[in-house]
């Protein structure tokens, strides 16, 4: 399931998939393969993009 | 679903990354120890050679078909000074280098009387070996680097294109 939280709130911070993919340590295909919901990340990972982006984990990756 | 632990999971990729470099390690000591009894011959070594190039390729292969090799080639430009492709056709170039010195020296020792033939028969082989093996090797290596990239990133881009198409 695509990860639309994580896209809008990538975009709210003017960041691209490769500048996100930067500050937080991994590969711009990474962050685009999160955003498509096509691979899980660590918990490590949510907690970097969680503090890179200013959100909490319930705001990105919680799905109701 | 088959229903699996994912620490255990993690944990045995540990151990079979730990195990890879295991298999390495005896593959090149077996070859080394069969240099040291029996000589350099490459017969000799036909298994370990198979075995290292082998593992090699089929690590190629996969993760450029997986679009990783491309990540990868990220985070190495990212981190380091020399990009990959330099160092790829650096590798060829030193690997060139080596064969020429190792094939130079070897036809001095052998094949050589006196130290004035043996001289000339290292400058004449080191130079033609290295004429040889250094533009084959770094055109071997960066041909390689550029298939495997070109592969990699349209496999990625497969991938991300849903992505790009309707976000």
């Amino acid at each position: 399931m695509k990860n639309l939280k994580l896209k809008t709130a990538r975009v709210e911070k003017d960041l691209s998939q490769e500048e996100l993919a930067k500050h937080v340590g991994v590969s711009r295909q990474t962050i685009g393969l999160i955003e498509l919901g096509k691979y899980n990340p660590s918990l490590k990972l949510c907690v970097a993009i969680c503090k890179t982006l200013s959100k909490t984990l319930d705001d990105l990756f919680w799905e109701e | 679903m088959k229903e699996r632990d994912e620490r255990v999971t993690n944990m045995q990729n540990q151990i079979y990354r730990e195990m890879y470099w295991v298999v390495f390690a005896v593959v090149t000591a077996s070859a080394v120890i069969k240099f040291i009894l029996y000589g350099v011959e490459f017969r000799n070594v036909a298994t370990e050679f198979v075995i290292l190039i082998a593992q090699g390729i089929y690590y190629s292969v996969r993760s450029s078909q997986l679009g990783l090799f491309s990540a990868e080639v990220e985070m190495h430009d990212r981190k380091k000074k020399i990009p990959m492709w330099k160092k790829q056709l650096l590798i060829g170039l030193f690997l060139g280098v080596g064969m020429a010195l190792y094939m130079g020296i070897h036809s001095a020792v052998m094949y050589a009387d006196g130290t004035r033939q043996s001289f000339y028969y290292f400058i004449s082989v080191f130079g033609v070996a290295l004429l040889i093996y250094v533009p084959f090797l770094a055109a071997v290596m960066g041909i390689s680097y550029y298939t495997a990239k070109r592969q990699s990133d349209k496999a990625m881009k497969k991938e991300l294109d849903d992505c790009d198409e309707t976000w």
